[in-house]
């Protein structure tokens, strides 16, 4: 939908005209006339029966509004009395909140929203246009990393609607690390972004087990006609909750990682915890020995390499070794 | 396209010594046409991993029949004698056949790039078709 703000501004008098309790039936004449009055412009016939057209088109071209011309009363009203254009009716104060979330929403980047979202957030832009006053030539005051878009980005919403809808998905992954291809046949339950890069993760029959895909690096995506296998809730919970990251250590299971940090990056995890379940337990000079409960992820390894000497794993062995093995 | 005709993930098996670059990774059948993705990696013998290209004639037969099922579209990959150069050794090229419809059943196939090949032609003899009708595709459309 491509709605200027004028003619938004005409579908909301319409609107607020058929609404009226106490005006009931209104008239092309009456139409023109309110328009008139509260916009200072006097739309021809034809422009108003132009957006009437345009209102009752269905979602997403228009706002599926149930208008009709009563020939006995020579007038137009809803046939559903309840419909609003606005779908519910807001107050100035809620109106201006939309409009900063909808400014959140656009700093956040269209590379991180599909098509699908966009023509809600145009929806829902259109419908706050009106408190739109303050709008100046000024540059945005909020701004968002918005990397460019990213190969296999395409495939966004068809393993979104696979995820909701429980559909399995055949598709190509090549491995950049092994350098070969495998067709992998994937129950998919969780799209995952982690450091401005897309993840499927699901069940796959190609490994049977729980596995992660970069979106990079799968090709020809193809929904099935077939049975869905789905994951254990407690294992998707631990997906979502439980990992930084996205590739756990396979056959890790989720348990406490301990941390010894340096006063500087006690700082910085302060202000920055790096999982819900952070604990930090300050030394006397300012250095912490801080925890988290976390299944472990080669994310998590690299995290503690990239802290250099401000950061010594002291908890489990096991993953100490498998960091410092991430450098050999 | 009649969208009652279904449409199949076919099971497949590439023998041991067919086994090359580009790989045949999946195969669908359909009644309106066959399609073949292939995976192909640029190699490190060839200066920044060199080129690949299909010959416009590739086609399948299918065992015990003289039909040849030809070549109708081909995605990612250029149509002989143009070529797709590759920048580097690690390269990497999945790219799509999609040839005339072959029968839907359980059958023995090859996939021939040139009828009398050299060693960087692009055939696959017996490739053997399985539980066709196992896997099928939801709005396969083309």
């Amino acid at each position: 939908m491509n709605l200027s703000k004028s003619a938004f501004r005409r579908y909301k008098v319409i609107d607020s005209l058929l609404r009226n309790p106490m005006r009931k039936y209104p008239t092309m004449e009456e139409i023109i006339s309110a328009c008139m009055q509260k916009l200072d412009f006097e739309p021809s016939p034809e422009t108003i029966q132009k957006d009437i057209a345009n209102m009752r088109l269905p979602h997403p071209d228009g706002f599926d509004a149930p208008i009709h011309y009563n020939r006995q009363r020579r007038g137009y009203e809803y046939l559903d009395p309840s419909y609003t254009l606005a779908g519910v009716s807001l107050r100035q104060e809620e109106l201006v909140a939309i409009q900063e979330a909808v400014e959140l929403i656009q700093s956040i980047g269209s590379s991180r929203i599909s098509d699908k979202f966009t023509h809600a957030v145009e929806k829902l832009l259109s419908a706050t246009l009106e408190v739109g006053q303050k709008k100046d030539d000024r540059l945005p005051v909020l701004q968002m990393m918005a990397p460019p878009p990213s190969r296999g980005f395409e495939n966004f919403d068809l393993f979104y609607n696979a995820c909701k809808e429980r559909i399995p998905v055949s598709f190509i992954h090549f491995s950049y690390k092994k350098r070969h291809y495998k067709h992998i046949l994937l129950h998919p339950f969780l799209i995952k972004e982690f450091e401005n890069r897309w993840y499927v993760i699901g069940f796959s029959e190609t490994h049977n087990d729980i596995r992660t895909f970069g979106l990079d690096r799968i090709s020809n995506p193809l929904l099935l006609n077939k049975k869905f296998i789905l994951t254990d809730r407690e294992k998707r919970k631990a997906y979502q909750q439980d990992v930084y990251g996205v590739f756990p250590i396979p056959e890790a299971k989720k348990e406490t990682i301990k941390i010894h940090v340096s006063q500087l990056g006690t700082h910085y995890f302060q202000a920055y915890p790096l999982h819900e379940s952070q604990r930090i337990q300050k030394e006397n000079y300012g250095t912490s020995h801080i925890t988290f409960e976390v299944i472990p992820s080669v994310e998590l390894a690299r995290f503690c390499l990239s802290q250099g000497y401000h950061l010594e794993i002291v908890e489990p062995k096991w993953f100490k070794k498998f960091t410092q093995n991430l450098t050999e | 396209m009649n969208t009652n005709n279904k449409n199949y993930l076919a099971s497949f098996e590439v023998p041991e010594n067919q086994k090359k670059n580009p790989e045949v990774l999946r195969i669908i059948l359909t009644e309106e046409y066959t399609q073949i993705d292939f995976g192909y990696v640029a190699e490190w013998i060839y200066e920044k991993g060199g080129w690949i290209r299909i010959a416009q004639n590739t086609f399948i037969q299918v065992e015990g029949s003289e039909k040849r099922y030809t070549m109708k579209e081909a995605v990612n990959i250029t149509i002989a004698p143009e070529l797709h150069h590759f920048e580097s050794t690690e390269d990497w090229q999945v790219f799509t056949l999609t040839f005339q419809p072959i029968p839907i059943k359980d059958c023995v196939i090859d996939i021939i790039e040139v009828e009398k090949p050299d060693e960087n032609d692009f055939n696959y003899y017996g490739v053997k078709l399985k539980d066709v009708k196992t896997i099928e595709l939801i709005n396969l459309s083309r």
